[in-house]
C-alpha cells in the first residue's frame, strides 16, 4: 500500500511539474509577447510575423538573444519579408527564456516540451552579438 | 393547481431573464459636456473641425466623416506595446466593414516627425495590406493631433519613460452620422471590439 501511494505520488509530482513548466510559458507569452504577436502566434499582417516553427529551428541558436536585445532590420519568415523593430525583453531571466521557448518550440516548434534548458540559454547569451 | 404555478412562476423567471440585457445597446450613451438652445434642445457635445493628411497624401477634415458612422484612435508606427494589438483588432472592424460606404476608420499618429505619408502609404498598404478608402492614418502638425485627442477626451503625449517615447490611450472612439462620440472601448481587448462592432451597426441604422 505504502508503495503504491509514494507511486502515485511521484507520478502526481512529475505530472503537476510537467504542466507547470508549460503554463509558465504560455503565461509568460501573454504577458510579453502577445501585444505583438497575437494570440495563437498570427502575428499582424506583414507587419508582426508569426510564430514560426522553421524560424525558431532555423535559429535555434539565437533565439535567447532575439528576446534579451530584441531584433532590429529586415528578416524572412516562412519566406515573407517583415521590418518592424522587436523591442528587446531583458527583464526576462534564464528561467523564464527556458520556459518560453520550450513553450514555444513545444506550440509550434517540433511539439517537444524540453529542448531548452538553463545551460543552452546561457550559452547563447554568453555569445550575442 | 401545482401545474399553473409552476407556468406562473416559469413565465416570471423568463420574463426576467430576457428584460434583464444589462448594458443597454439599443440606446448608446452621448458623451461629453452638452448644452441647451434656445428651444431647450439638448446639444451634445462634437470634435472641432480638423486637418490632418492621411497615407494617400489626401486632406481628412471634418466633412470627411460627415454623415458616417466613424471609429478613431491614436497610434504610432514604432510603438513596442499596444499598438500591434490596437491595429489587429481595427483590422477586425476593417474587414467587418471595408464594403460599408458608411463606415469611416482613422488612425492618428502622435509621432508625425517619424510617421510621414510615405510612412504611413507603406503602414496601410504594405504591412496591413489593405485596399483605400475605408481606414485613414493621419498625420499633421505634432500639437494639432495632440488637441484633436484632448477634443476626444483621450490620453496621448510625449513621455521620455516610455516605452517608444509616446503614450497613448489603446481606445477607440465611436462617433455617430452627427459627429457625436457614443462610445469608448479598449482596442487591446477583443471582447470590447466585439461590441463595438455591434455597436457600429446600431450607429448604422440609427435615426
Amino acid at each position: 500500500m505504502k508503495c503504491l501511494l509514494s507511486y502515485l505520488s511521484v507520478v502526481l509530482l512529475i505530472l503537476t511539474s510537467c504542466k507547470n513548466q508549460n503554463t509558465e510559458g504560455k503565461k509568460l507569452y501573454n504577458q510579453h509577447c502577445i501585444h505583438c504577436h497575437q494570440e495563437g502566434g498570427k502575428g499582424v499582417g506583414k507587419l508582426i510575423p508569426p510564430i514560426s516553427g522553421a524560424f525558431l529551428k532555423d535559429h535555434e541558436e539565437d533565439l535567447a538573444c532575439f528576446l534579451q536585445h530584441g531584433m532590429k532590420g529586415e528578416i524572412m519568415v516562412d519566406g515573407v519579408s517583415y521590418n518592424h523593430e522587436m523591442p528587446p525583453n531583458d527583464k526576462l531571466t534564464k528561467f523564464d527564456m527556458v520556459n518560453m521557448l520550450n513553450y514555444l518550440e513545444e506550440k509550434y516548434g517540433t511539439g517537444r516540451t524540453d529542448k531548452y534548458n538553463v545551460e543552452r540559454v546561457q550559452k547563447m547569451l554568453n555569445g550575442c552579438p | 393547481m401545482e401545474r399553473n404555478y409552476i407556468n406562473i412562476i416559469s413565465a416570471a423567471l423568463l420574463f426576467i431573464l430576457f428584460s434583464c440585457k444589462g448594458q443597454d445597446h439599443y440606446n448608446l450613451k452621448y458623451y461629453g459636456e452638452r448644452t441647451l438652445d434656445t428651444n431647450g434642445d439638448t446639444i451634445y457635445y462634437t470634435v472641432p473641425d480638423f486637418s490632418f493628411t492621411d497615407q494617400d497624401g489626401k486632406e481628412v477634415t471634418k466633412s470627411t466623416v460627415e454623415g458616417k458612422v466613424y471609429v478613431t484612435d491614436f497610434f504610432f508606427t514604432t510603438c513596442p506595446t499596444i499598438c500591434p494589438r490596437m491595429k489587429d483588432q481595427m483590422l477586425r472592424l476593417y474587414n467587418e466593414f471595408k464594403d460599408e460606404k458608411d463606415v469611416k476608420l482613422v488612425s492618428h499618429t502622435i509621432d508625425p516627425r517619424h510617421d510621414s505619408v510615405a510612412v504611413l502609404h507603406d503602414f496601410a498598404y504594405n504591412k496591413l495590406e489593405l485596399t483605400p478608402g475605408t481606414w485613414h492614418f493621419v498625420t499633421g502638425e505634432q500639437q494639432k493631433i495632440y488637441d484633436m485627442a484632448r477634443a476626444y477626451m483621450v490620453v496621448a503625449g510625449e513621455d521620455g519613460t516610455a516605452p517608444g517615447g509616446y503614450v497613448h490611450s489603446g481606445k477607440f472612439i465611436l462617433l455617430d452620422r452627427k459627429g457625436h462620440i457614443r462610445g469608448y472601448y479598449d482596442g487591446t481587448d477583443p471582447l470590447a471590439v466585439a461590441d463595438l462592432m455591434r455597436d457600429m451597426k446600431t450607429l448604422l441604422v440609427e435615426k
